[in-house]
C-alpha cells in the first residue's frame, strides 16, 4: 500500500506562485478530495503529484520513495481525466492494453488484466469499440479501466465527473466508491463539486487562493467548518450569514437577540462584532406572532418533493430555509425564523475565521 | 417589424450565388468539358470538330516526352509528398511542444511558402549552380574538390527539383498540422506522459490518428502542388536538361501554345484530370468521412 506525502511543496510559473508551502500527508488506502473553486491550485497540485507539474521547492514521496523529479511512468500512479483522454482510434481493449505493451508486460498477463477490469466495470461488450462509438458515461468508465489495469497504487482524479449529466454523474460516484473499496488504492480525487466531496472522501482538503483551507473528514469539514469560506463552499444551499454582535451570550442580529448554545459561546467576549452563519435545515419557520426568532419576509418558495426550500428576505439579506414540504407559506407573508442554537457557526467579522 | 421568412432569405442565398454558379459552370466546368471533348478531335493549331476518337490518346502515350514527364511527375510525388509531410510534422510537433520563439520560427518556416514558385525557383538555380553556388562558396572554403552538378546532371536535375519543393512547402504543411495538432486535447498528451509511451509511438500510433483531417487536407494541398508542378521547373532548369525534368503541365503548356497541337495538350489535360479525381475523391471522401464520424 502506498501512501502519498507532500513536503513544503510550491509551484512557480515564471514569477508567479501557483502554490506555496504545501503539506500534505496522505496515507496508504485513504479517499481523499482535494476542493476548491477553479483557479485554486488543486489541478495543479494533482498534476505535481503526477509528476506532470514542475516543482519549484519541496518534496513529494509516494510509497515512502522521493519522487519529486522522477518521471510520471516511474510513480507508480494511474490517472483518470476530465475529457477521458482516451486514444481516439484504438479499439476499448486497446485503449487498455497500449501502455502495459509498451511497459512490455508479458501477452497473457496483458489479456488476464484487461479481462478482470472490463469484467470489473462492466465494459466487456464494448471492447471492441471505438471511443468515438461510446456515450460520455462509457467513455469514462473506459478510462477508469485504463487506469486500474495499470495496477497502480495511487490513483488520481481530475475532476472525472465534470463532463456528464446529473444522472451519469451519481452513477460513476457510487462506481468510483465501490471501486476504492475494493481495491483500497490511494485515491486523490481534485473536484469543486461539494457533493462529489461528501459523498466520495474519507479526507475533505479545502483549498483557495492557493492555499489549503481546512482539512478532515466530510462531516467535520461541514459541520465546523473552519472559516466563513469553507462554510459557504459547502453545503447547498449554502450556508447563511448575518451580520451581528455578542452580547450576554447572545448573538444580536438586527436589535433581536439570538440564544446561542454554551457550548459554543463560552469563548466570545461582549461587543465583539461576529459573523453568524446557520445552515439551511438548521432554521425553522413559525407564522405564530410568539415574538421570538428573527422576523423575516418570504420572498420566493421552491418545492422540492420532500422538502421545501423557503427563501426570506431579512432587509437586503437574502436566507434560505428547509422547511417540511406540508408547510404552507406564500411570497409577502411575514414569519419568524429561530435559530437551532447549538448549530450556529460564528466567525470573526475581520477574519471570517471560526472563533 | 418585417420578418423575413425562410423561403426569402433562401431567395436572397440562391440571388446572390448565382453569378458565382453561373462563373463556375461555364468557366470551370465548361472549360474542362469542352477540352475533354477537343481531344477526341484533329485539332492541331486551332481547335477544330473533326472525330479522331482516341488517336490523340493513343499518341500521347507513345509520345516518349509524356512518359517522361509523367514518370516525373509520379517520382515527384512519390518523395516530395512524404518527405515535406514528415518534415512539416516535425516542425509543427516541435513548435506544439512550446519552443522558445514560438513566432518567430512559425514566420521563418512560412517565409519561404510567401514566395512565388517562380522565385523559389530562381533561388534554388543559383544557390545549386555548379559554377557560381553553393560548391563555389564550399570551394572557396577550402574544399577543393567540392563539386554539386545535380542540377545539370539528367539523372539528377529532378531531385533538385523536389528539394526546392520540399523547401517551398513544408512551412504551409506545418501550419495546417499545427492547427490540427493544437486541438488534441492537453489531457490526452498528460495520459500519454503518465502511461510513459515514447514520444514516436505516441505520435505514430496515437497523436497521428487523431488529427486525420488536418493530414488529408495537408495531402490534398501537396497533391495539388504535384499537379500544377510547372512553374518551379521553368525557372529552374526549363525542363532540362533535354526533357529530363519535364512535367505533364509543362507538357501541356508547350504543346498547347508553343507546338499547337492543341488536341494532343486537351489529352494530356484530360488524363491529368483523371489523375487528379483517382487521387482527390478518395482522400475528400476519407476527410469528410472523418469528419462525420468522430465525436
Amino acid at each position: 500500500m502506498t501512501g502519498v506525502h507532500l513536503r513544503n511543496l510550491g509551484i512557480r510559473y515564471g514569477q508567479v506562485e501557483v502554490l506555496k508551502g504545501i503539506d500534505l500527508d496522505i496515507p496508504a488506502s485513504e479517499f481523499i478530495v482535494l476542493l476548491g473553486p477553479s483557479g485554486c491550485g488543486k489541478s495543479t497540485l494533482l498534476n505535481a503529484i503526477a509528476g506532470l507539474q514542475d516543482v519549484a521547492e519541496g518534496q513529494i514521496l509516494i510509497g515512502g520513495h522521493d519522487m519529486t523529479n522522477v518521471e510520471p511512468k516511474n510513480r507508480g500512479i494511474a490517472m483518470v481525466f476530465q475529457s477521458y483522454a482516451l486514444y481516439p482510434r484504438m479499439s476499448v481493449r486497446g485503449n487498455l492494453s497500449f501502455g502495459l505493451k509498451v511497459a512490455k508486460i508479458a501477452k497473457p498477463e496483458i489479456e488476464k488484466r484487461v479481462a478482470n477490469v472490463a469484467k470489473m466495470l462492466q465494459i466487456e461488450p464494448l471492447l471492441d469499440r471505438k471511443p468515438a462509438e461510446l456515450s460520455g458515461g462509457q467513455r469514462q468508465r473506459v478510462a477508469i479501466g485504463r487506469a486500474v489495469v495499470r495496477d497502480a497504487g495511487v490513483f488520481l482524479f481530475d475532476e472525472p465527473l465534470s463532463n456528464l449529466d446529473a444522472q451519469l454523474r451519481s452513477d460513476l460516484r457510487v462506481e468510483i466508491k465501490r471501486l476504492h473499496q475494493r481495491l483500497k488504492s490511494t485515491m486523490v480525487y481534485v473536484t469543486h463539486d461539494q457533493i462529489e466531496a461528501m459523498t466520495l472522501a474519507d479526507r475533505i482538503v479545502v483549498m483557495k487562493d492557493r492555499i489549503i483551507q481546512q482539512q478532515g473528514p466530510p462531516d467535520e469539514i461541514y459541520n465546523r467548518p473552519a472559516n466563513t469560506f469553507v462554510a459557504r463552499f459547502v453545503g447547498s444551499p449554502a450556508m447563511n450569514f448575518l451580520d451581528g454582535a455578542i452580547g450576554g451570550g447572545h448573538a444580536i442580529i438586527d436589535r433581536q437577540a439570538i440564544p446561542i448554545a454554551a457550548a459554543i459561546s463560552a469563548p466570545l467576549s461582549d461587543s465583539r462584532p461576529v459573523i453568524v452563519g446557520i445552515r439551511p435545515e438548521d432554521m425553522t419557520i413559525h407564522t405564530d406572532d410568539s415574538g421570538s426568532g428573527l422576523a423575516v419576509e418570504i420572498d420566493v418558495v421552491e418545492p422540492m418533493g420532500p422538502e421545501k426550500l423557503v427563501w426570506c428576505k431579512q432587509g437586503d439579506i437574502g436566507l434560505s430555509v428547509k422547511a417540511p414540504s406540508s408547510i404552507s407559506v406564500m411570497p409577502g407573508d411575514r414569519v419568524r425564523l429561530r435559530l437551532a442554537e447549538e448549530k450556529l457557526h460564528i466567525f470573526d467579522k475581520e477574519t471570517g475565521k471560526r472563533i | 417589424m418585417f420578418v423575413r421568412s425562410p423561403s426569402s432569405s433562401r431567395l436572397q442565398a440562391t440571388l446572390t450565388l448565382v453569378p458565382v454558379a453561373f462563373v463556375v459552370l461555364s468557366v470551370y466546368v465548361g472549360g474542362v468539358l469542352w477540352a475533354a471533348g477537343i481531344s477526341f478531335t484533329r485539332s492541331s493549331m486551332l481547335p477544330n470538330y473533326r472525330f479522331a476518337g482516341l488517336t490523340q490518346y493513343i499518341n500521347l502515350f507513345a509520345n516518349a516526352r509524356w512518359q517522361v514527364s509523367l514518370g516525373n511527375m509520379v517520382l515527384f510525388a512519390s518523395i516530395f509528398i512524404p518527405v515535406t509531410l514528415l518534415i512539416g510534422y516535425s516542425m509543427a510537433a516541435m513548435i506544439n511542444r512550446g519552443v522558445r520563439g514560438e513566432n518567430a520560427l512559425r514566420t521563418i518556416y512560412l517565409y519561404p511558402f510567401a514566395m512565388s514558385f517562380i522565385v523559389t525557383g530562381l533561388v534554388w538555380r543559383w544557390l545549386l549552380d555548379p559554377n557560381f553556388g553553393i560548391a563555389d562558396v564550399a570551394r572557396k572554403l577550402g574544399f577543393e574538390n567540392a563539386s554539386f552538378d545535380w542540377i545539370v546532371n539528367a539523372d539528377m536535375a529532378i531531385f533538385t527539383i523536389i528539394i526546392a519543393a520540399v523547401w517551398h512547402s513544408a512551412g504551409l504543411v506545418m501550419v495546417v498540422l499545427l492547427a490540427g495538432l493544437r486541438g488534441v486535447d492537453d489531457d490526452l498528451w498528460k495520459a500519454i506522459r503518465i502511461e510513459g509511451i515514447p514520444a514516436w509511438k505516441a505520435h505514430l500510433y496515437i497523436i497521428v490518428p487523431s488529427i486525420g483531417t488536418s493530414i488529408a487536407t495537408a495531402l490534398v494541398l501537396m497533391s495539388l502542388t504535384v499537379v500544377r508542378l510547372f512553374d518551379v521547373v521553368v525557372a529552374m532548369t526549363g525542363g532540362g536538361p533535354g526533357i529530363a525534368t519535364d512535367v505533364p503541365a509543362k507538357f501541356i503548356i508547350d504543346h498547347m501554345f508553343e507546338r499547337q497541337q492543341v488536341g494532343l495538350a486537351s489529352a494530356a489535360a484530360t488524363t491529368l484530370l483523371l489523375l487528379v479525381l483517382a487521387v482527390a475523391v478518395p482522400l475528400l471522401i476519407l476527410k469528410n468521412h472523418r469528419k462525420g464520424g468522430a465525436r
